[in-house]
């Protein structure tokens, strides 16, 4: 079977601007309609009055999707009824996007992907409907608020690589001050389209919505992928749908079926006058660079991945001094640092200090304190203790004496004489695993090349 | 019939006193009135807080708006006082101010003849003598068109000089808040007060002028091509504008013809785009968040609620902007609306634009049955909508009693200077107070 899936991405940004994209209300959480104006309301009358840092921020964006930007950008109405809408028509864009013709390079299982990026526009958010009970209730606090649309082309093989597309983007918004990206909240959503291709047998686009994470997005993917298959394979024939991902059930249920397109009857709003777009000259890495930087310096995909991901960790990974080595650097990161991080997150990319984390590492490096022992430090460290105070502390129980490592190597040579008869016939690998049970039975005080030196020496004393 | 001129659909609660007596308004006026304060009428799709607003239209009977237009604010900070809200073409769509939900205001030199409209309550509050000077909002002629039914000066002001805030949207990129009022002194005054940029209507500005009030003789006039000019008009206006042209001729002022074509051509363009933005403007109007309380489904409620050109000019715009049909009408009225605009502003650098205001004196009420002949009683006053330029109604002469004018229009942002050029022109009207 000749599969071909195609998937691309519809992804509503909420941008991070203090107000509304047309009036001056506050976008900030708040008690139903409480930020509201005649504005939000669409009130008889009230006027869309643009919030340039918006289309600053939009312009922004851009520039990081390596778009074409339009200088003149028009705001455009789409037309179309829902209670949602005050308007009866949403202000957005249409000929004339903020940006088009981008393009996003990522990681997906350690493979370079590249994704095109056909258009990103700005548009206010809706109102919220919400159904309890009988009754529908609006809330207009939402109405209003700037709204980053950006969409791709169907450049996704498969869902893992919409799913780092996803993490990679939006770990670079939230780096660009462009979106908090919090997926729970609903500042980043995520619309994906599927169709597959078997055997040259192509399938209808279905759009899914609803999704809260990008894990979520992932998994509809993938089950709509599934899904889509058996029906080719069945020889039914997949109808163009929308459909919603349930968490509960863990599959995508149909929502609605789309008998035509729609028109919204687009042209561009009387009531705004053409939008002078402001060249953005924010820089950063994306974590695609910082994946390639890291890897470089010898670090694993795997731990180049998950530091690129959040850019206070590769912030804290950078402003290390060139001679650390790197791939112990990253390990310290990815490991205890993070799940210290993951506690206090307030101090993450701060706390412990880089010098005292450069130290350490030398230490470890130098053979001078063993990696448990670091790891016991590290608390105090980060507490505020002083490292070489610390370090000195432990005095000479940091490793163990001579004496004590030769009878531990004995021990374990006696202890083991099937591993040490391999030893014997060739098979030097096996060393590690004997050294490894050194390290684990004195707990890491073992210093691993003497313990190493010290069995070789006993094994052959037998 | 009607036994009062229906001016008004409501007055501010100051004057209940003239609610109760609606032939009495000017007495109880009188009454209320500071010494210092002005009185003013305000035309029903502009929003104030302590009067409804309407719009003519059932779908906001009683609707109270919980702000107030700009230009509302700009005026009371001058002790202009608002007396009521004037009634109006329902959503200012119609050139007679039949189509109101309240019924149709009387023309106070004839009642059994229409006030002209949209602004039709507006134009005759004035020429009635109840205010000295109202508001009114002007998209394809709204406020010249009445004036010139009513007999009173009606000034359009340049798009953008004015605030919208506040002003219930026809065709946005037509739409202005206009003055009407006995005197051109009095209009540059209420111009004065209520033009400059505003923080809630992101298409206002400020023009830099330090021109003052005052009679201006213009240099050069276009007119447009006589023989043509026959046809489309009435004898007696015909007549009057062929001796104003001798007039200004004498005067050694550079008369140049133009052909009719650019009034022709203004009228479909004009049409598409207002029924265009009508369609969407009035999308809002669902019957959930104002207007009177119902348990409709919105298209139950908007089919119900909303007259027949109101409906009309909504379906035709959903037309007009639909797939298919979108390239060849309203994208099409657009780039010729450019064309129109750039002529017109050319035009302007030299000179005015001098034509009738209306086809006709005011007609009967009830007498026009068929749109089109209403939309052509727009022949004149759309091509400076489109360019979006200043235009002035004057009242020049009466026919049988009843009141028509002419019409100057200049160049953008050459308002100050047009009222004034208006002012030397007033001195060949044959009008007499």
């Amino acid at each position: 079977m000749n599969l071909n899936p195609m998937i691309g991405l519809e992804i509503h940004v909420q941008l991070m601007s203090q107000t509304k994209m047309y009036c001056r209300c506050s976008c900030s959480y708040s008690d139903p309609n409480t930020n509201c104006c005649p504005v939000c309301y669409g009130l008889p009358g009230a006027l869309p009055v643009p919030n340039k840092y918006v289309f600053d921020l939009a312009s922004r964006c851009a520039h990081l999707l390596k778009c074409s930007l339009n200088e003149f950008s028009v705001a455009e109405r789409k037309n179309y009824f829902y209670p949602d809408l005050p308007k009866g028509y949403q202000i957005s864009q249409f000929l004339k996007p903020i940006g088009e013709n981008g393009e996003w390079f990522f990681f997906s299982e350690g493979v370079e992907c590249k994704a095109r990026i056909r258009r990103i526009q700005v548009e206010e958010d809706t109102a919220q409907l919400i159904v309890k009970g009988q009754d529908s209730l609006l809330d207009f606090n939402r109405s209003g608020i700037p709204l980053l649309e950006i969409v791709t082309e169907p450049d996704f093989k498969n869902s893992r690589e919409a799913g780092e597309f996803l993490r990679s983007l939006r770990s670079s918004l939230i780096e660009c001050e462009i979106s908090t990206g919090k997926m729970e909240t609903g500042a980043m959503r995520c619309e994906p389209n599927v169709s597959v291709s078997v055997d040259g047998r192509v399938s209808n686009k279905v759009e899914i919505k609803n999704l809260g994470s990008i894990s979520g997005v992932e998994k509809a993917i993938k089950w709509e992928i599934a899904c889509q298959v058996k029906q080719v394979e069945d020889g039914e024939v997949v109808n163009s749908v929308t459909k919603g991902w349930d968490e509960s059930s863990q599959k995508c249920i149909l929502q609605r079926v789309k008998e035509s397109a729609s028109d919204y009857r687009y042209f561009p709003d009387p009531d705004l006058s053409m939008i002078k777009t402001r060249k953005s000259s924010f820089d950063v890495l994306t974590p695609y660079q910082k994946v390639k930087i890291m890897m470089d310096k010898g670090v694993s995909f795997q731990m180049a991945r998950t530091i690129s991901l959040n850019h206070k960790v590769f912030n804290y990974y950078q402003s290390f001094p060139k001679g650390i080595n790197n791939k112990e650097l990253a390990a310290w990161i990815t490991g205890p640092l993070s799940s210290f991080w993951k506690n206090d997150s307030s101090v993450l990319g701060i706390s412990p200090k880089v010098k005292d984390m450069t130290e350490l590492i030398c230490y470890v490096e130098s053979g001078k304190v063993t990696r448990a022992i670091a790891k016991e430090i590290l608390p105090k460290l980060i507490k505020g203790s002083d490292i070489d105070s610390l370090i000195n502390a432990l005095g000479d129980s940091n490793y163990l004496s001579d004496q004590d490592l030769s009878v531990l190597a004995e021990d374990i040579v006696r202890q083991n004489p099937g591993i040490v008869e391999k030893y014997l016939n060739g098979k030097t690998a096996v060393i590690k695993s004997l050294v490894g049970m050194g390290m684990r039975k004195s707990k890491g005080r073992a210093h691993p090349e003497l313990l190493k030196l010290e069995i070789e020496k006993n094994i052959k004393l037998t | 019939m009607l036994g009062y001129p229906n001016d008004f659909i409501s007055f501010s609660k100051s004057l209940s006193l003239a609610r109760q007596d609606k032939n009495n308004i000017f007495i109880s006026l009188v009454c209320e009135a500071k010494d210092s304060s002005v009185p003013f009428a305000v035309k029903d799709n502009i929003c104030t807080l302590t009067t409804p607003t309407t719009c003519a239209s059932r779908i906001l009977d009683g609707y109270i708006s919980p702000y107030e237009a700009t230009v509302l604010t700009k005026l009371k900070k001058h002790d202009c006082f608002e007396v009521g809200k004037t009634n109006l073409d329902e959503f200012a769509m119609g050139t007679s101010s039949e189509t109101s939900f309240y019924g149709p205001s009387l023309n106070p030199w004839d009642p059994t003849k229409v006030c002209g409209g949209s602004s039709g309550g507006s134009a005759a509050s004035v020429a009635a003598g109840i205010v000295p000077f109202a508001l009114g909002s002007d998209t394809g002629g709204s406020v010249r068109h009445p004036a010139s039914f009513c007999g009173v000066f009606g000034f359009r002001p340049t798009w953008g000089r004015v605030s919208r805030y506040g002003l219930i949207s026809m065709a946005s990129s037509m739409d202005v808040i206009g003055i009407f009022s006995k005197t051109l002194n009095e209009v540059r005054w209420v111009f004065d007060v209520i033009k400059g940029f505003d923080r809630n209507d992101s298409t206002s500005y400020d023009v830099k002028e330090n021109i003052t009030f005052g009679s201006k003789k213009p240099k050069k006039v276009f007119v447009p091509k006589l023989k043509d000019l026959a046809k489309i008009v009435e004898l007696y206006i015909f007549e009057d504008f062929e001796i104003l042209i001798k007039d200004l001729a004498k005067e050694n002022i550079d008369i140049q013809e133009i052909e009719c074509d650019i009034f022709e051509n203004s009228l479909p363009v004009y049409y598409l785009i207002c029924y265009a933005e009508v369609s969407s403007n009035l999308s809002r109007f669902d019957g959930i968040r104002f207007g009177p309380k119902n348990n409709h489904h919105a298209d139950v409620w908007r089919k119900d609620s909303l007259g027949e050109e109101v409906r009309r000019r909504i379906l035709m715009g959903c037309h007009v902007l639909s797939e298919g049909h979108k390239e060849g009408l309203y994208e099409k009225a657009v780039h010729l609306r450019k064309h129109l605009s750039s002529t017109l502003n050319d035009w302007s650098k030299d000179g005015l634009l001098l034509t009738p205001t209306t086809p006709s004196v005011a007609f009967g009420i009830n007498s026009k049955k068929d749109p089109i002949s209403m939309y052509r009683q727009d022949f004149f006053t759309t091509a400076p909508s489109l360019a979006g330029v200043p235009a002035i109604n004057i009242p020049w002469n009466k026919y049988k009693g009843l009141p028509y004018g002419f019409q100057v229009s200049s160049g953008v942002d050459m308002d100050e200077n047009l009222i004034n050029e208006a002012l030397w022109i007033n001195n060949f009207s044959k009008w007499t107070r």
